[in-house]
Order: C-alpha cells, then structure tokens, then sequence
C-alpha cells in the first residue's frame, strides 16, 4: 500500500523528469542512430541522407584489410572468451568457497585491471613484455584481453555462486559423489548461464578493446579496432560506417544474448 | 550499518562450509591469481622501476641505474604542468557535466519508474557502453564535424556553432557520452534503495520538495553519486582516445604525453615516470575528494 | 472529553486501478481521543490514514481538519504528524538531528530548537541519546525516536501507522502503555492504524473497525468488544461461538431465535421472521450443568487454563460451542463423552448482521 505513492497521478515533477531522461537516451543513442543510419547513405558524408545505398557493405566485402582484421579480432574474441570465463569460472569458485586472511584483498585484486588506466596498463604490459622478451603480436594481445575480461567475467559467475544453495552439493555429498563428480554434476550445470554469460561479455569486451591492443599489438597483428582507428585519423572513408555499423549490430546482439543466458540463470536459481 | 551486518553474515557462512573443500577453493584461485600476479602486479611494479632509469640523450639507451631525472623534468617544465592542470580541468568539467546527466537519469529509473521496468531501463543505459568504444568517439566525429550530421540537421539555425569538432567542447561530449553510463549505475542503485518512506517522513514534518531533495534525497543518494565520479572521473582522467581523435592540439591530455613516450618520443623511462605521477594525482584527487564527500559520515 | 471536531471525513472513495481502497467513508474524529483504525490489511486502514496525512488524495469526498477542508494539499502544508511503520528515521542524521528536522523547517530559533529537542528526549525517556544515530538505538528506541520527532511540531493530530508492529510483544505491550501515557499528557488527537485488535482495545477512546474499504463498526473499546454488530467484527475481535440462528418470529422490540437445537428471545429489534442471523456469546457466560433445563450438549475436549477450565461442546444439531467455566470448589467438573445442559441468559446474547465469515 505504501508504494501506490507515485501511481497516484504524475506531479509535474515526474513529467519533466521523464522528458528529461528521453533527452539523455537520446543522447546516448544519437552516435549509434548516427554511424547505421550514414552507413546506408548514398552521398558517403555525415548529412541526412536522401536515398538508400548498399554500395558502403559491396565496398566493404573487397576490403580485404578489415576482413582480415575482422578474422583476427573474431579469433582472439573466442579464444578470450573460453580462457577468461574458465579463470573467472575458477576465481568465482574459489573465491565463494574459501575464508582465509586476505580474502578482501585477493578478491580486490582482481577488480584492479578495471581500476588501473588503460594506458597505464598497457605501457606496463608492453614494458614487461619487452624485459621478458616476448614479441608483441597475437599472445601479447590475448593476455592483455585475458587480463582486462576477467574482472566482468568474475562478476558475472559470482553472482550465479551467491544465489546457489549450497545444500545441493551437500547433498550430493551426501548421496556419496565425490568432489568433482558433485563439481560437474551439480555446481557446474548451476553456474552455466553464469559461465556463458560471462563468456559472451568477454568476448564482446575482447573484440572492442583498444587502448591495451594499441600497446601490445606491436606492427604485425592489427585488430578490427586498431584498423577502424588508423583509418579514422589517416583514411576517413565510408566503409568505416558499414564495418562500424556491422560491429554495432554485432555487439548489441551478443549483449541482449547475454541478458538473456541472465534471465536463465534468475529461472534456475528460483526454480533451485 | 556494515559492522552491525557483516559479523553475522561471516557466521553462518564459517558454519555453511565444509573444511575440506577449503584446501579445494583455494588451488583454484591459483591461476587466475598467477595471471594477475605475473601480467598486472609484476608489470605495474616494473614501470615504477623504469620510472626511476633515464635515457642517455647521445646513445638513445637506456640507463638502468636510480635517478629522479624524469620526475624533476615534469615538475620543472611548464609544458607538463600545464598539461596535467588541463588534463584535471577537462576531467573535471566532463565529470560535472555527466553528473548533471547521471543524476536525474539514476534517480528517475531507480525511484520513480515502476520496478518491472527497471531491468529494460538498465538495459538501455548498457547498450551504448557496450557498444565499441572506438565506433561511438567516430561517430561524434562525424555528428559535430562542420558539414556533419548536427550541421545538417540544425545548421538553419542562427547562432550555433558549425564546427565543433577539434574543439574541448567536442572532446567534453566524448567523455561525457563515453563514461556516462557506468556514472548512472551506481546512482540508480542508491535511489533504488531509498526508502519513500523518508521522504514522506520529510515532507510530512513540513519540507517543501525542493528541501525534501536537499536535506534527504541527495545525501541519501550521496554513496552512489561519489561511486559515480570515481568511476568516471579515473578513466577520463587516463584516457587518450579521446582527446586524440575529437580535440584540437592544445586539448591534448597527460594519455597522450604518455603514449607518444611509446610511440613517438620513444622514451619509456619518461612515459613510465609520467604514468606513476599520474596515478599519484589520481589517488590524491580522490582522496581528497573522498574526504570531501565525507561518505562515512553519512552513515557513521 | 470535548466535542470539536479535529478530522472530519466525508464520503471519501479511494481507488488505486481497478481496486477501490477506500470506499464511501465517512468519519468524525474528536479533539483529544485515541482512535484506532482496525481490520485485516488491505481493509483500507492506512489508506484513509495515508489521505489524511496527505500522502494520497481522494478521488471523491473531502477530508476537513479543525473544519478546513484539504482539497490535495501536499503534506508539507497540513498539521498532521505521522509516525511511519519501520519509522522512518533519517539514517544520516543523528537522533537529536531527526527530532529537530521539523522544527528548523519551521524557521525556529537554535536555541528554541534546542531546548524543544531535550523536552522531547525527556518525554519518550531518552535523554542522554540524542547525539547516537537511529541505527545505533534499539527498535523500541527508534520507535520513541519517531513518536518524538513526530511530537514536536505540535501537530493537530498525530497518525500513526502500525509504529509498534516491528517490536517483540514484550516490548510491544510495554510501548502500548507507554504510548497511551505520552497521548493523555500531550493530549492532541492520536489516529493509530493497526490490525492487532489486542493493540486496539488496550489503548483506544475508539476503535473503528474496517473491512474492504467500508468501516463495519465504530464504538468504544467496551462497544466493540461486547457488542460487535456484524459477524465480521465478532470474528475480528476473536470471538469463539458465533452461530448461526434462525428468527422464529419477531416484533417491534424482540425476536425468538432458533439455534443448536434450543430456542431463545433476545432483546433485539428489526429482525425479520425466516431471516438467518449470526449469534454471538462469550465463552464465560456459558452455563453448564449436569442435569439442567437447558440445550443438551456433549462434552468433546477439555482444557485446562489455569483460572478457568474450557470446554470443547457439541450441540444436539453438531453446532460447536466454546464454554469456559471458573473451576472454584464449588464447580462441578466435566469430562470428555459427558452429557450436559448448557444455559444462556437472552441478555449475553449478541445479534450479528452480515454475511457469514469463511472459516467462522
């Protein structure tokens, strides 16, 4: 009864709050709205377009330097995708199950590569690299997108290992499994939507990330971003619209599928 | 209100566990730890090292042995000076100007829209952060450059300006469109968990809603705005993108002094050197702000 | 008792969607008197509660305070107090920050503040904790907190929304009587929602009792409980033996009414031969006797109670029946499978109206 407050009638308060808000969605749209809609525009320039174009995507499947890339950025994506989620996997394990003296600062520890400036992060890295010796190229990338995933892969699986009853696995214990039979018969089938939504934002991450792969990319291996970037400052051409446009879509779809693996996890852990 | 909860909440769960999966959790920690441990920890640690080394100006090497050249060099030059005050001005000004966003945004989806929304709310503040950060900064490229999409769209109108591309004006509305998102989250979450019945308590013993806002809402809602400004004010301060494509050369940032150290300049010692000040500054600037914002205090 | 006016409800319907919370109330609320709002929740308590402190507006009627109509003034704008369930102490201020909040809105002087402040702290017995914070006290001391912070700006009236409803029983009876205490020495109009009709009785000068929006009775504490004229109320106030009985025939004043097998006048007007009403009677004023003139009944259950000895009794027609009965010396004793006679004066009967209870 207490909550009806605000359903009695919007106050002129509430109004303008929500026009408000209108204007900030519009805000955080406009440059996405922008890029898809100058994708199809047959003029090529940054105006409203008059007319319709697929001429940008045609161009877009001869470009055979962002194709290229685009194979690279997909390639280390999956792979940052498997790799982060499985140490996230372990983390949020271990990190839900033990108690022990400087459990705050482990677990701060690995919010620290979201903390750390990129450009900090990555001239450390491309130092570090340097003193052990090892080429920057495709490792270096994926160990810098390891890094910069794992603290919102963490986040994900952990919130799957809060809303767990750990009494199922006491009763697999109990029913006499072994820990690791209880582990992938029980925990892991629990935590999967964790796991894959964790995945799937990692590897969105991963094929987004710039700053740290500006860093430890060195010449040879250049990510989709890395080309979308040295082409908006040295090549400024429409094509940049349509892989943009393609990247967009791209992202948003594995987000909302992300959502989605959440939604399963929330319907599991009820249903737990 | 933590200590009162948190003994409790460690009670049960030392009861909950089984003490041989102790030893269990704990090698699983390892590898992700050994990973941070080896490519953030030991890096970070490193470019402190470095920071202290110089670059012999004939030879171009490196030389490893302890000097505080590099720092005297940033604090007496004015060229650094001024570029770490501008790079403070501009996080600033966009922090402000995103606050003013977030606040009402965070507050609007988490106490006044109906709960049930709030998931699709959330959801659509998400979506442009998640979206390449590249992809958004080219997009206001072409939105403010002149003949761009805002010229095209609003040019007829008298008095606005045609080029704002290049501009500090451009690289503030990057930032701002950049970070916004990860500002409205921690606000929305401390509105959501304002209890109405405050605020009626309030207007009920006589406040007007404009002092209602001030002497309740906003120091309740206090805890999510300064989580907000950390988490926007630290990578704005940092970045480099930026200001790289959508400024002019005199808004270029401290991320870009650093940069050019690795790329350019070709002088790690000194890029090292500029990142620790950097952080230091960003450590300072929020300690300060954080006794500033007095948070504790609040729920002491 | 003085007869002005303090609130006056007239004809207030409250809707939220589809759902009407408060339908067709009218209510006349004296200066000075404890009343209390009472029913199950969802009855539409708080509502007309919530309507008059100005946190909802009727959709019809008017609400008047001291004979001003409301109309939808904010409540920042009315002389009404509340005292919230849980409440509602602000988190970030101290004890003694929350007590003045009223007063500073007003403009008062510091020192004025101050001064008014300490008083108050006396009044509800916390005198030394006005520099801890709201989550540092106990419930019961939240709980005089708010009563206090309430209190200081004078209010006409002061609404109280179940405020002892997050407190153990202990505490709570203590609080009830303490409650009562501050009510008689500060005197103003005290309107408290609650759905423990226990609550009600120990403190209220009346009870209003509500159910689906409509106010089903209002009387003093001894009217509602003695007389309960609608099943609902009878059932509410937890009375044992409601039964249903048939109107043999009826005049002007009286009526004889069937039930469990016996028949009974009652002093009860406006009944109509055939009708089916429900009757009422306490426990305590059943007598039982062995070889009586009375209704035969059988023994079922009994339980002891310390001062009195309760019997479980089936009617000839399998009417249940609750009889109490004081166990001196002199009392004769039953046991479970005894036949008995059981004997009712026609004046410790109570006529009830109203469709009969689920589950009565």
């Amino acid at each position: 009864m207490a909550s009806s407050a605000h359903r009695s009638g919007l106050s002129l308060g509430d109004r303008l709050l929500r026009i408000y808000a209108g204007l900030v969605y519009l805000f955080l749209f406009a440059p996405i709205i922008v890029v898809v809609i100058s994708s199809f525009n047959p003029s090529g320039r940054w105006n409203v377009p008059h007319g319709f174009t697929m001429r940008w995507y045609a161009d877009l499947m001869k470009d055979d330097e962002i194709l290229h890339a685009l194979r690279t950025s997909l390639t280390i994506a999956v792979l940052v995708a498997i790799i982060s989620s499985l140490l996230g996997l372990l983390a949020a394990y271990g990190l839900s199950r033990t108690r022990f003296p400087g459990r705050g600062l482990v677990q701060a520890l690995f919010y620290l590569p979201m903390l750390v400036p990129g450009v900090v992060c990555g001239i450390a890295l491309v130092i570090w690299f340097n003193k052990l010796g090892i080429a920057t190229g495709f490792l270096t990338i994926l160990i810098a997108h390891v890094l910069v995933t794992l603290p919102f892969t963490l986040t994900l699986i952990m919130t799957s290992f809060y809303g767990f009853d750990r009494r199922l696995e006491e009763a697999a214990h109990d029913l006499g499994a072994n820990d690791w039979n209880t582990f992938w018969k029980v925990t892991f089938p629990l935590v999967l939507p964790g796991v894959i939504g964790g995945a799937l934002i990692a590897f969105t991450l991963s094929f987004d990330e710039f700053v740290l792969t500006f860093f430890v990319a060195g010449g040879g291996v250049k990510t989709l971003p890395l080309v979308i970037y040295s082409r908006i400052r040295y090549l400024l051409s429409p094509v940049i619209n349509a892989i943009a446009t393609v990247v967009i879509v791209f992202s948003i779809a594995l987000l909302l599928l992300s959502q989605v693996a959440q939604v399963i996890r929330a319907r599991k852990a009820e249903a737990a | 209100m933590a200590t009162t909860s948190l003994p409790v909440e460690r009670e049960t769960s030392r009861t909950a566990k089984a003490p041989r999966r102790r030893l269990g959790g704990g090698l699983m920690l390892l590898p992700p730890l050994a990973l941070l441990f080896i490519f953030l920890v030991l890096p970070l640690i490193l470019v402190l090292v470095y920071s202290f080394y110089t670059l012999n100006p004939i030879t171009g090497l490196m030389q490893q042995d302890f000097s505080l050249q590099n720092y005297k060099d940033i604090v007496n030059s004015s060229l650094y000076l001024k570029i770490f005050w501008r790079t403070f001005q501009i996080a600033i000004v966009a922090t402000a100007v995103a606050l003013l966003l977030a606040y009402p945004m965070g507050y609007a989806i988490g106490a006044v829209a109906p709960p049930r929304l709030h998931g699709l709310l959330l959801l659509l503040v998400i979506i442009p952060f998640w979206t390449s950060y590249i992809v958004r900064t080219y997009a206001w490229i072409g939105i403010l450059q002149s003949h761009g999409f805002l010229d095209s769209l609003l040019g007829w109108v008298p008095g606005l300006p045609t080029e704002l591309l290049y501009t500090r004006t451009a690289v503030i509305i990057g930032f701002v469109h950049v970070y916004l998102p990860i500002m409205i989250l921690p606000i929305f979450a401390s509105a959501r968990n304002l209890d109405r019945r405050l605020i009626e308590a309030a207007q009920d013993l006589g406040a007007s809603p404009w002092r209602t806002f001030w002497r309740v809402t906003f120091p309740l809602t206090l805890p999510g705005i300064v989580a907000g400004i950390v988490l926007f004010f630290i990578p704005t301060f940092g970045s480099f993108v930026t200001p790289q494509l959508l400024g002019g050369t005199g808004d270029l940032m401290v991320g870009n002094v650093i940069a050019d150290q690795f790329g350019e300049a070709f002088n790690w010692p000194f890029g090292a050197a500029l990142s620790i000040v950097m952080t230091i500054v960003v450590i300072i600037g929020m300690a300060i702000f954080f006794k500033f914002a007095d948070v504790d205090a609040i729920y002491g | 008792m003085s007869s002005e006016i303090d609130v006056s409800i007239r004809d207030v319907v409250k809707r939220f969607g589809v759902m009407t919370a408060v339908d067709h109330v009218s209510l006349d609320i004296h200066r000075g008197q404890f009343v209390t709002l009472l029913g199950p929740s969802g009855c539409g308590k708080t509502t007309t509660l919530r309507m008059i402190g100005g946190f909802e507006h009727p959709d019809e009627g008017e609400i008047a305070i001291r004979g001003e109509p409301m109309g939808n003034r904010p409540p920042h704008h009315r002389d009404t107090s509340m005292v919230f369930q849980n409440y509602a102490l602000f988190p970030h201020m101290s004890v003694a920050d929350n007590i003045a909040f009223g007063l500073k809105e007003r403009k008062k002087p510091k020192a004025e503040i101050r001064e008014r402040v300490q008083e108050m702290l006396r009044l509800v017995e916390l005198p030394e904790h006005g520099g801890r914070r709201p989550k540092q006290l106990s419930g019961g001391q939240q709980q005089r907190v708010a009563l206090a912070r309430s209190l200081v700006v004078e209010p006409t009236v002061l609404l109280l929304d179940e405020p002892l409803g997050a407190l153990d029983l202990k505490l709570r009876r203590q609080m009830q009587l303490e409650l009562k205490r501050i009510q008689e020495r500060v005197g103003i109009t005290f309107i408290y929602v609650t759905h423990d009709q226990e609550e009600a009785l120990t403190m209220s000068d009346r009870i209003v009792v509500m159910s689906a929006g409509k106010i089903e009775q209002e009387g003093s504490a001894e009217e509602i409980f003695e007389r309960p004229r609608t099943r609902f109320v009878a059932d509410f106030m937890g009375a044992q033996n409601i039964l249903d009985a048939d109107v043999v025939d009826a005049d002007a004043q009286s009526a004889r009414l069937r039930f469990g097998g016996g028949t009974l006048a009652v002093s009860e007007a406006g009944l109509l031969p055939g009708e089916t009403v429900g009757v009422m009677i306490r426990p305590e004023k059943i007598q039982l006797s062995a070889d009586g003139a009375g209704v035969p009944a059988t023994v079922h259950e009994r339980v002891y109670k310390g001062a009195t000895m309760s019997y479980q009794l089936a009617l000839a027609d399998g009417t249940r029946l609750v009889a109490d009965s004081m166990h001196g010396d002199h009392a004769e004793r039953f046991a479970p499978g005894d036949m008995v006679s059981v004997t009712m004066q026609p004046r410790d009967l109570v006529v009830l109206r109203g469709v009969p209870v689920q589950g009565a």
